[in-house]
């Protein structure tokens, strides 16, 4: 049974993604939700197919000697109930789109 | 990579892995770890990998475990998705052993679903009414402590002084069976027929289904309202559902009666077991019963009562009001005030569901089959038990191989468990089918060979809820041994051999040792019942039983008077009398199982009763001929003679017969004959002489001692005997003929004594029945669970045998070793069975007759069968032991 009803923190995970920050921590660290959050949030988006994972390339993640980080895309339905979404929570569009790729909190 | 040190929140998140299901475990392990270790190398490659960013990177594995939790539930349903998959596939791949599995917990827990069934419906099911909890029935008391129904007086004149209650009803305590006419055609059959008073539906609290139902305006005045009330069973068998039925009249005995309505289909009336095809009202009852009017009298005891208790009146406080009216009744002078001082007191209980008669006589047969059907079930258990024991050894080396690659012992018995429910499921469903049909079997059974007893017993939620329970609780009792058995880890040594290591067989011989105790317990219990049958069904009545047979005639609905009757018979018999096939005939007031009369005072001349003496006299009027035709001996004196009858109907005639039993009461050793005796308690006069004594008849009652009785000359009795030369049965037909020949409206009831003697042991036989039934049925299981155990045994030494005979046994050493130790096994049973059959037989104590519960030639019989069944189910392992080819058993692996 597919939900096509958000809850602010599903939503708010959802537009981080859309907004390119497709890896757990980035979404942790854009939105300033607990892990305890973003991952329960992540499981149910992709239960409910509106987002998918994926394994980055091998090869990346073997130049810099760690594993292959999972990194998660919108899918079309994703982007349909998001939208929806986007109508009750006016705040989700002022979350920042991808611009570094520099950590966002990090200590100067 | 492998270089690296393990950092403290890698081997956090390994942890913590531990929680996540395990097909999603190298995934989440990896994406957590990914994005740990990337972070630290970011932060290293920004040169601030500092003691604050770790503990960052820690705080954050930490959280993993919120991620890891919500992950966890699915690690059970995934499970167990898996379990099942895999039991499903391995019981599919084991048909037969899964078919025989099945099939016998389906008997197991089909019989106790069919027997539980049985049990709700009489002990524990409620009235379909409204709110049945509110009610409760009245139970009265006499002096001397048995139940007796009560008056329409007394009837009237508790439920105008009703304060606890917000109504009461009365009912004839039964139904009657009488003729019935259809409408509009001469079809007549016959319906049991109910009288109750007008306010019986509205205090059960039932509606109509059509038309309307009693109302207190209907029962006013003695037959003046002829209305009736049809059951929705008689309204759709015999007027098709139509609804304009309604305002109809059919005849019932004679009686018009116009239909008012039908009762709703659930409705039964206020007695489990019974079912009333047409309701009239109380005050129908002279109109109905031609003759005598119950209204009146307060010593004529005909109804049940119940009541409906108002809101916040509790069963102790409606005892109390009640029994103070009866008392405050007693002071009153009148004749109800009077008859009511033999009302020692009233009970007042729940009648929640319905009357509690047909509860009381079959609580205790249903407790004990209850009990029988358990011990079938834990028969049914040993046996799948060891079926799956045996399989232990077919499975320990894949059960090795999953222990090796990781399943923990837990898991392992949660798999062999999850294999127990399936078949248990499977087990109980069928058993569901097995006890829809069973019920309905066993009701047949029940009620001999008339129709059914009128018993709900479809499935309700109850049944279905108890079968639930019990397939549940069989897996586990059959499923955990097994499992903890075949799961004990012993890895190295199945992985290494081919032939597995020999199990110990310690439980499954436990279990066959168990086995043949129950069914001894079974085959014992079968045995004293069956027993109790035949004593009961070859009991001496005094009279000759066979070919007799009786006819009720009811010739006042056919518009004779009393004192036509001698007349009337007098022809009858002559015709009889005179019909090829027949030896003799005569005429009594009653017979064998159709009622008695009890007369009081009996004063007997020079004989002084005690002060409580019971001077009640069952006495009995026959037409001369009458004790040759039945083949009564006369055992001093004579027959009366025809002359000596003076059929004055209400006038008791000056000459009487005894019988044995009298006889020794009142004379001793004397001879009776001569002696006289007379009625009342002042003044008496004895006018009565005895003329002879007869030998002590059984007229039904077979459990108990015959009582006192007198013989009267009188030829105005309805029941006519006839002696048949050969065969009974086909003479039925004939006497209806013959009597519809003397007068076409008689409508004679015939039956013979044999079967009426047969009726009156429905309860025996059932017990009889069922219980040899489960007894074989145990002996059958107890067989097969023997035969199992000892060839899966032969199997597995089949390498020691080859080694036996090769060495020199022979064929027949090889058969006596496994023989004997076959009948080891059942010798401990049948010890056991036997000490437990001594301690626990005497709780059927009551249920026997003529024989004690350790009967010795039952105790006998029952181990005799048991040690054969034991033998052959022994004898064929055994024997296939004695054929091994040595050179064979020696390269068997």
């Amino acid at each position: 049974m597919k939900k096509n009803y958000l809850s602010y923190t599903m939503a708010l995970t959802l537009q981080a993604i859309e907004n390119g920050y497709g890896y757990g921590f980035d979404i942790m660290t854009v939105t300033g939700l607990a892990s305890g959050t973003v991952y329960p949030a992540l499981r149910r988006l992709e239960d409910a197919e509106f987002v998918s994972s994926k394994w980055e390339k091998a090869s990346v993640a073997q130049a810099e000697l760690r594993p292959p980080r999972k990194y998660y895309e919108v899918t079309k339905p994703g982007r349909t109930v998001l939208e929806e979404a986007r109508q009750r929570f006016r705040l989700l569009s002022q979350l920042e789109p991808l611009a570094t790729n520099k950590p966002a909190r990090q200590k100067s | 990579m492998a270089s690296q040190k393990t950092k403290p929140w890698i081997s956090l998140i390994r942890l913590i892995g531990v929680i996540v299901p395990q097909r999603l475990r190298a995934d989440w392990r990896q994406e957590w770890e990914a994005e740990l270790r990337y972070r630290e190398t970011q932060l290293a490659e920004w040169q601030q990998l500092d003691w604050r960013s770790r503990l960052d990177l820690i705080r954050r594995s930490m959280t993993a475990f919120w991620d890891a939790l919500f992950l966890a539930p699915r690690r059970a349903e995934d499970e167990i998705v898996q379990d099942i998959r895999f039991a499903l596939r391995h019981l599919l791949k084991n048909p037969a052993f899964t078919c025989v599995a099945v099939l016998s917990l389906a008997l197991g827990i089909g019989a106790n679903t069919a027997i539980f069934s049985l049990v709700d419906a009489v002990m524990v099911k409620m009235l379909p009414v409204r709110d049945p909890e509110q009610l409760v029935a009245l139970d009265s008391f006499t002096q001397r402590g048995e139940q007796r129904d009560f008056s329409y007086p007394l009837f009237k004149y508790l439920r105008d002084r009703k304060s606890s209650f917000s109504g009461v009803l009365a009912a004839s305590d039964g139904t009657s069976r009488m003729a019935m006419k259809m409408p509009s055609s001469d079809d007549t059959e016959q319906v049991e027929v109910q009288m109750v008073s007008g306010e019986y539906f509205q205090v059960l609290g039932v509606d109509a289904f059509v038309g309307r139902l009693l109302t207190a305006e209907d029962d006013q005045a003695a037959g003046a309202n002829p209305v009736a009330v049809l059951s929705y069973n008689l309204w759709q068998r015999r007027f098709g559902g139509e609804f304009s039925v309604i305002g109809q009249t059919i005849t019932v005995k004679e009686q018009p009666l116009t239909v008012i309505g039908v009762a709703p289909a659930k409705f039964f009336g206020e007695a489990v077991g019974r079912a009333p095809d047409v309701w009239t009202p109380l005050t129908m009852q002279p109109s109905l019963q031609k003759g005598q009017s119950y209204l009146e009298s307060p010593n004529i005891s005909w109804l049940r009562i119940m009541g409906r208790l108002k809101t916040g009146v509790n069963e102790n406080q409606a005892n109390a009001e009640v029994n103070n009216v009866v008392w405050q009744l007693k002071n009153e002078s009148n004749d109800l005030g009077k008859s009511a001082l033999n009302i020692a007191k009233i009970d007042v209980l729940s009648g929640a569901q319905g009357l509690a008669e047909f509860r009381t006589r079959f609580a205790k047969p249903l407790r004990i089959l209850m009990a029988v059907v358990a011990l079938v079930l834990l028969i049914a258990c040993a046996n799948v038990a060891n079926l799956l024991l045996a399989r232990a050894t077919a499975r320990q080396k894949e059960v090795a191989v999953r222990h090796a690659i990781g399943a923990g012992r837990f898991r392992l018995i949660r798999q062999f468990l999850t294999e127990s429910l399936i078949l248990a499921t499977f087990g109980g469903v069928l058993g569901l089918l097995f006890a829809w049909w069973g019920s309905r079997a066993l009701l047949i059974l029940v009620s001999g060979d008339s129709s059914p007893i009128p018993i709900d017993v479809t499935p309700n939620v109850r049944i279905l809820s108890f079968t639930f329970a019990v397939s549940v609780l069989t897996a586990l009792l059959f499923g955990l041994a097994p499992a903890w058995i075949i799961t004990r880890p012993n890895v190295g040594s199945a992985l290494k051999v081919t032939t597995p290591a020999r199990p110990r067989l310690g439980l499954s011989r436990l279990l066959v040792v168990s086995q043949v105790t129950f069914s001894l317990l079974l085959l014992i219990g079968a045995g004293l019942f069956l027993k109790t049958l035949h004593n009961l069904r070859t009991i001496n009545l005094g009279f000759q039983a066979e070919q007799l047979i009786q006819a009720r005639i009811s010739p006042r609905s056919s518009g004779y008077k009393p004192e036509q009757y001698p007349e009337l018979n007098k022809r009858l018999i002559e015709r009889l009398n005179s019909t090829p096939g027949i030896r003799s005939a005569s005429v009594a007031g009653s017979g064998f199982r159709s009622g008695s009369s009890r007369t009081c005072c009996i004063a007997v001349e020079g004989y002084t009763p005690g002060k409580d003496e019971d001077r009640q006299i069952q006495v009995l009027e026959v037409a001369p001929g009458y004790f040759s035709t039945i083949g009564l001996p006369l055992l001093m004196g004579r027959d009366f003679t025809p002359s000596e009858v003076e059929n004055k109907p209400g006038v008791f005639p000056k000459l009487a017969i005894i019988n044995e039993t009298m006889a020794h009461r009142y004379y001793g050793q004397a001879n009776p004959v001569g002696r006289r005796f007379g009625w009342g308690d002042q003044k008496v006069v004895y006018d009565t002489e005895i003329v002879g004594v007869a030998r002590d008849a059984n007229y039904g009652n077979l459990r108990e001692k015959t009582k006192s009785l007198i013989y009267y000359p009188s030829e105005g009795g309805t029941l006519l005997v006839v002696r048949a030369g050969l065969d009974s049965s086909t003479l039925v037909s004939t006497i209806r003929n013959e009597i519809k020949t003397v007068d076409k409206t008689l409508e004679p009831f015939i039956s013979t004594v044999a079967e009426l003697r047969d009726e009156a042991l429905v309860q025996e036989r059932m017990l009889a029945k069922l219980s040899s039934f489960f007894g074989l049925l145990a002996l059958l299981l107890a067989g097969i669970g023997l035969y199992g155990v000892m060839s899966y045994d032969v199997v597995r030494r089949t390498r020691e045998i080859g080694v036996r005979m090769a060495v020199g046994a022979r064929g027949l050493d090889v058969l006596g070793m496994i023989l004997r130790e076959a009948l080891w096994l059942v010798i401990a049973g049948v010890l056991l069975g036997l000490l437990v059959a001594l301690m626990t037989m005497k709780v059927i104590a009551s249920l026997l007759f003529g024989l004690e519960p350790t009967d010795p030639l039952t105790l006998v019989m029952a181990t005799v069968v048991m040690l054969a069944i034991a033998a052959f189910a022994g004898w064929l392992p055994a024997w296939r032991a004695a054929r091994i080819d040595p050179v064979f058993a020696l390269r068997h692996e």
